[in-house]
């Protein structure tokens, strides 16, 4: 095994990152072993269909976690934004373009309001998130007068949308969120933000003394999960159409699932975006493989939450084997 | 101070490498009234670049060299063998200041800020972050030679942090290896 390890297209790879794939081609399996049939495109397609806005929620996230903090609302705020969006869209009658960067901007203003909150005040995260979430939830229900958003359905004028998620069968979502993953990658490892964000998680008062203004890029880390938050909403309301005010919990769950799974330290200090992607691909061929198998979605909160605690706690326990 | 330093000890004739050391480490070439502390930076720089030297060798080598250059550790040579001890002292100096960044309570934490591990927790860690930043860096870099006196330097402030902490960063070394 450690000679395997040692290889160098191992290294490169990433030992983990292989036990991750290699899990997620077993799931797919046994999926298939335990629905009697082959998952095909239409299951493939509401895996795709979740990893594109869950996707960008764990992205999000890894930032901030990689900083040593938490985001508890980061799907609310998804939700938060669609909802608003939604409504400027079709009761004000805003544009379509305009409506989308209405999404990142509502997500961007709650990430910097997270951003302030842990990082200028000194909140801790886990507490200031709670709040934000509450916030959220409230914010979409009073803007919309408790109502659902209907957002343009396809065969409309104004459902261009749709094709940023899935054009002529061409998962563009999927390519998308490829491409986001990729610069998300590259400001973590290859920028001076990147760098800074990891090292607060790994020493932050070293850095502090060493003269990085730390609140600064803390409440940075915080703000691109914002940003990808409101993202996140586009690709929901691309998927879903109808928002329904006061969800979005779940998604928080699903989302640092992911991250924690793919090899971001819930210490901070260490992130892996890869692993993250990875991590949402399992996370979402659960959600769809426990409905393939015909569990009740009661009991698939059930069989996820056992999944999610095993596989977490597995990670940790390897970890520690490794220290 | 530093200068009040220097006036007190007779000049073995590294002085000047000395005042160099201290400018490059303690200037803000953009703004010089900004408190900064280069080499305390790199203590916990080493620690990133250890971890993605994994994957990205060659960026992690070029960044420890150029580093090292832009901290004035290429000078010592010119100075002889008061230039490498005033080097030695200056890493063992940042070094150490890191190390007792490790006594506060924001470093010890773990599940997203909100639990503290134990005592023997944070002297593993600590373990590890003196390994990382040192022989980790230089043997998955190649910078044996390069670092040999970043290593030491960072080495003998570990081991003074405790008496636990040498045989306990030899051990760490071994399994490591």
């Amino acid at each position: 095994m450690e000679n395997f390890k040692n290889k160098p297209i191992i290294k490169k790879l990433g030992f983990n990152r292989i036990i991750l794939v290699g899990v997620l081609i077993l799931m797919y399996l046994l999926f298939c072993l335990g629905s009697g049939r082959i998952l095909g495109q239409s299951d493939l397609m509401n895996v795709l269909n979740m990893v594109d806005y869950l996707g960008f929620l764990a992205l999000g996230v890894t930032f901030v976690i990689a900083t040593g903090g938490i985001d508890f609302s980061i799907g609310p705020v998804m939700v938060c934004s669609g909802l608003i969006a939604g409504r400027l869209l079709v009761t004000f009658g805003w544009p379509l373009w305009l409506a989308l960067i209405m999404c990142v901007v509502v997500g961007c203003i709650f990430g910097i309001f997270n951003g302030i909150l842990v990082s200028y005040m000194g909140l801790p995260s886990f507490i200031s998130s709670m709040a934000s979430m509450m916030l959220a939830k409230g914010i979409g229900s009073v803007f919309t007068h408790v109502q659902n958003s209907n957002w343009p359905k396809a065969g409309d004028p104004n459902s261009w949308y749709k094709n940023l998620i899935s054009w002529n069968d061409i998962p563009t979502g999927l390519i998308l969120l490829i491409i986001i993953a990729i610069i998300c990658a590259i400001i973590l490892n290859r920028t001076r933000i990147g760098r800074y964000i990891l090292c607060i998680g790994s020493n932050r008062e070293a850095v502090r003394l060493s003269g990085v203004d730390t609140r600064k890029w803390e409440a940075v880390a915080y703000m691109i999960c914002g940003i990808l938050a409101g993202i996140a909403a586009i690709a929901y309301v691309g998927v879903i159409t109808q928002v329904q005010p006061g969800l979005g919990d779940e998604f928080n769950n699903n989302a640092i699932a992911s991250c924690v799974m793919g090899g971001t330290s819930m210490a901070g200090g260490i992130a892996s975006i890869g692993g993250t992607v990875i991590g949402v691909f399992i996370i979402s061929l659960l959600r769809v493989g426990i409905q393939a198998m015909g569990f009740r979605p009661d009991y698939q909160y059930i069989i996820t939450g056992i999944i999610v605690a095993l596989a977490v706690f597995a990670d940790i326990r390897s970890r520690a084997r490794r220290k | 101070m530093f200068e009040a330093c220097c006036a007190e000890e007779p000049d073995d004739g590294a002085n000047e490498y000395r005042r160099l050391l201290f400018q490059k480490r303690h200037t803000d070439p953009r703004d010089p009234a900004h408190e900064v502390d280069y080499m305390l930076f790199m203590c916990v720089n080493f620690l990133q670049l250890c971890k993605s030297a994994r994957v990205f060798k060659n960026g992690a080598r070029k960044e420890v060299l150029t580093a090292m250059k832009d901290l004035g550790f290429d000078r010592a040579v010119e100075f002889g063998e008061a230039g490498r001890e005033a080097l030695y002292q200056e890493i063992r100096n940042a070094a150490a200041r890191y190390f007792k960044t490790c006594e506060s309570s924001g470093y010890n934490r773990r599940l997203f800020g909100l639990m503290s591990s134990g005592e023997d927790n944070r002297k593993e860690r600590m373990c590890r972050d003196a390994w990382q930043m040192s022989e980790g860096l230089a043997g998955r870099t190649g910078l044996q030679n390069e670092m040999k006196e970043w290593n030491r330097g960072v080495f003998d402030a570990f081991a003074a942090t405790g008496g636990w902490a040498g045989d306990a960063f030899r051990d760490y070394c071994s399994r490591m290896s």
